[in-house]
């Protein structure tokens, strides 16, 4: 079965702006980076800085494969990968009590704790790009492209607002909790 | 005709969601302004007004400190707890460092941790080693359970004031507490309910 190549360059541009956003966050806070990682508690304290770097690394791949289609079955996998493991770290934590650690997303200028809506977002976007595995080669016409673009634009714009929203929650529960 | 009337449903979908996002940003803002109140006191260990627990520690530049007691100048002493595994830690040094400087307080960082990397932190945030103490029982003899935390100590070697901070505003907030005689935020947050009661 193909997909409609609508709906593959729609999942490709999200995918793309996601990973490269979570890039440009990394690097613009580098210095937190590993403290981010180390905070998880997954890894020894000393590997903590080699894998913040190696799935900034990861991630920069997976945004240069699904903007430019090359290794795509490829680029999607590691996607969904890095998208999964994310969300497993992130249950684990949740599941050990340790929500009020930082969740790294470094998406908005507020700190955003870990949540079960974090991980269903997280796995909600690696159940949008999983028909990029099945994409085929083939071309789109123009119309294709017009709808691939807008609704991949969209959902990333509609992604940044969840984002947004999925902190504010946080930071206006606190606020009830401080008031009260 | 479709092409084009396609394209502009996508261009007015696109400019509604960007408008959504512009107002979910401006809440997040002032969420920002609004949450900073003032430090977070946590009401363990010894409390506000009562003397500093008499410690002395040893800095990273090899001297020592002694913490507690009446200070021998004049200012007020700030103890900022920080550790190179916490972010937020380390965002704030630098807001530390300038609002020691602008409020003339003695400042004294103390650290619980890997030896290494604090120095690496010391060093790349320009910080004084001798105003670093690596010293977990200072952070046990106050009870420090969260970071970034801040205890501003008098010229008596009385606490003035305490709590979890997060941003500028909450370490003036030490100040001001100190100035005006409050222990804490939440202690002038019930006398203003019970004004305007």
């Amino acid at each position: 079965m193909t997909v409609d190549p609508s709906i593959a360059i729609a999942a490709r541009l999200l995918g793309a702006s996601v990973f490269a956003a979570a890039v440009g966050g990394k690097v613009k806070h580098r210095h937190e980076l590993a403290g981010v990682v180390a905070n998880y508690r997954l890894l020894p304290e000393r590997l903590a800085a080699p894998a913040a770097w190696t799935i900034v690394g990861l991630e920069c791949l997976a945004a240069l494969s699904l903007i430019s289609g090359a290794w795509l079955t490829a680029g999607a996998a590691l996607a969904i990968a890095l998208l999964g493991g994310f969300a497993l770290a992130m249950g684990i934590n949740l599941a050990r009590g340790r929500g009020e650690i930082d969740c790294g997303c470094f998406q908005s200028g507020l700190r955003q704790r870990l949540s079960a809506a974090l991980v269903a977002r997280n796995l909600l976007l690696a159940i949008i790009l999983s028909p990029l595995l099945a994409a085929g080669p083939g071309g789109a016409s123009a119309l294709q492209w017009i709808d691939g673009l807008g609704a991949g634009l969209a959902a990333y714009t509609l992604y940044q607002v969840l984002g947004e929203l999925l902190s504010l929650r946080h930071s206006s529960a606190e606020l009830r909790r401080r008031f009260a | 005709m479709l092409l084009i009337s396609q394209a502009m449903l996508w261009v007015a979908v696109i400019a509604l969601a960007v408008a959504v996002l512009a107002l979910a940003r401006q809440v997040g803002v002032l969420h920002e302004r609004i949450a900073p109140v003032g430090a977070l006191a946590l009401g363990r260990g010894p409390q506000t007004g009562e003397s500093a627990p008499r410690l002395t520690v040893r800095t990273l530049a090899g001297g020592t400190v002694e913490i507690g007691g009446p200070l021998p100048a004049g200012p007020l002493r700030l103890l900022f707890f920080v550790s190179p595994t916490c972010p937020i830690c380390k965002s704030l040094l630098p807001t530390v460092k300038t609002f020691a400087q602008s409020e003339r307080l003695d400042l004294l960082l103390i650290g619980d941790g890997d030896a290494d990397q604090q120095l690496e932190m010391v060093r790349r945030h320009g910080i004084d080693p001798g105003r670093f103490a690596n010293a977990p029982e200072v952070g046990r003899a106050f009870q420090v359970a969260k970071l970034p935390y801040a205890v501003l100590i008098s010229e008596t070697g009385v606490i003035a004031a305490q709590g979890l901070v997060n941003s500028r505003e909450h370490l003036e907030s030490l100040i001001t507490a100190y100035e005006l005689g409050l222990r804490s935020v939440q202690e002038y947050l019930a006398q203003r309910a019970s004004h305007s009661a």
